[in-house]
């Protein structure tokens, strides 16, 4: 007879999965610059490979008017050094370090290129604007612009004082949670089922062999 | 596997509710002079990790004109520097001063209030035996009673004897900035310590026509934002609903496998 066990488990571990992505969309609804988790593209195949889908459609910019937080409209990256190599990013909150230079959340500096030979203090300057081409201006000086990775040819603009939200709509992800938590309710009780039906036949039938 | 489900989740909340109290702390204290906001921001670091982050805002808070001749506010960036108890330097936004009983320029705390050293004091010689004795003073901010205090926009204190019109200087308020205030260590009462995130004080310029302003007879209101602290509570409570119901449903699945197993041995 074929064993029920293996498809129900499988189709158990994969709903564990799905759930698990959801619940990562949930966790992240409000980080900055998160991109979901697309549920839809677990398979058993990508469950094997640990691939997962992600959703990357442009966040929601929320504005914040804080002067050093860049969001990035279109498909482009922030380059920062990390230290031991060169990296990108989507998260443009950065802040000024205790040397004064413009870093990131985590610390990495933020690279900037055709910088002025004038000695600015960005720190000590009240009136610093950042253009849509990521130039920075403190007051009419020219100070640097940032370089950025441009993926495609489509416009890229630098937003001073807003962030990308996550891409994460919640009801809807609140929605999918359920689902998925009921299927996986239903694939738990097959597996009860089965079990407790295969005892009943071992106990029932399986001594007098 | 089943013990990584929800992990996330339950670090997540818990940041969750520490930036909740965050926001909290804020509207508490919408009308402390000179309070700096606190913000809270989750990001994704560069291996995948997510990550809270919490630092002051320092951005300007509203002066409210006072009119009392010891209320000082900052217009820009930069601190009052002033000697704590300890010897240490202090550094706060908070310039609600008042004279000791010495005369001396101090905070509410008592903490006295440091000058800009604009020339090196002149040592006095002192007669003794056996030599010379060199007593250089220390500066202070002095100001005797009977004179009025009129202090500008760059700090510089001068007092103003209202009979015959005379103004003498006293000193000047020393002002310092620093690079990243964010990294200042909050103390008690709006006081911050230097540490290496924050980098090193800095004298900046102050004046009339600078970028940071000394006004007497203004104190700084906190910089703390109704509408948007509200907007914040208002999200914040809905993501930590969210994800508490994702922590019940982990929960129930993890009752229902222990069930399941249970039932079929």
């Amino acid at each position: 007879m074929e064993n029920g066990y293996g498809k129900t488990v499988n189709g158990l571990l994969s709903k564990f999965k799905i759930f698990q992505a959801l619940s990562e969309n949930i966790a992240n609804v409000n980080t900055v610059g998160y991109k979901r988790k697309i549920p839809e593209s677990l398979t058993f195949q990508s469950t094997l490979k640990n691939l997962i889908l992600r959703d990357d459609t442009q966040g929601a910019l929320k504005k914040t008017g804080k002067v050093f937080d860049l969001a990035l409209e279109g498909n482009a990256f922030f380059k920062v050094d990390t230290g031991s190599g060169l990296a990108t990013t989507r998260n443009g909150r950065f802040n000024l370090n205790a040397e004064g230079e413009l870093v990131s959340i985590d610390g990495h500096k933020l690279i900037i290129v055709e910088k002025t030979d004038k000695s600015i203090n960005l720190a000590l300057e009240n009136d610093i604007e950042i253009n849509e081409e990521g130039v920075i201006f403190a007051g009419n000086e020219r100070f640097g612009r940032i370089a950025l990775e441009i993926q495609d040819n489509n416009p890229v603009k630098v937003r001073q004082g807003y962030v990308e939200g996550s891409n994460v709509n919640l009801i809807n992800e609140m929605a999918a949670l359920t689902m998925a938590f009921r299927s996986i309710e239903a694939s738990e009780k097959l597996l009860g089922m089965e079990a407790s039906v295969d005892r009943d036949l071992i106990e029932k039938y399986g001594r007098n062999v | 596997m089943y013990t990584k489900l929800g992990n996330q989740v339950l670090r997540t909340t818990q940041a969750g509710s520490e930036a909740l109290a965050n926001i909290v702390d804020n509207i508490s204290n919408i009308k402390t002079l000179g309070y700096k906001k606190q913000e809270t921001s989750f990001v994704e670091t560069l291996n995948g990790e997510i990550s809270k982050h919490q630092n002051s805002d320092f951005s300007q808070g509203l002066l409210s004109r006072t009119g009392q001749e010891f209320d000082f506010a900052i217009d820009g960036k930069g601190f009052f520097e002033v000697e704590l108890p300890s010897g240490q330097r202090g550094y706060t936004r908070v310039g609600a001063f008042s004279l000791s009983a010495d005369g001396e320029l101090v905070t509410a705390e008592g903490h006295k209030v440091l000058p800009r050293i604009e020339q090196t004091s002149i040592p006095k010689l002192i007669n003794s035996q056996g030599g010379l004795n060199l007593q250089v003073s220390k500066p202070k901010l002095i100001i005797p009673a009977h004179l009025t205090p009129e202090v500008d926009e760059g700090g510089n204190i001068y007092g103003l004897n209202e009979q015959t019109g005379e103004k003498t200087k006293f000193g000047k308020i020393s002002v310092v900035a620093f690079n990243n205030p964010s990294g200042l260590k909050p103390m008690d009462r709006g006081y911050y310590l230097e540490t290496k995130d924050s980098g090193a004080p800095q004298e900046i310029e102050t004046g009339i026509n600078a970028k940071t302003q000394v006004k007497q007879g203004f104190v700084e209101q906190s910089n703390v934002d109704m509408a948007s602290e509200f907007m914040n509570l208002a999200q914040m409570k809905n993501v930590l609903t969210a994800q508490l119901k994702v922590l019940k449903a982990i929960d129930k699945i993890y009752e229902n496998i222990h069930f399941t197993i249970s039932r079929s041995t």
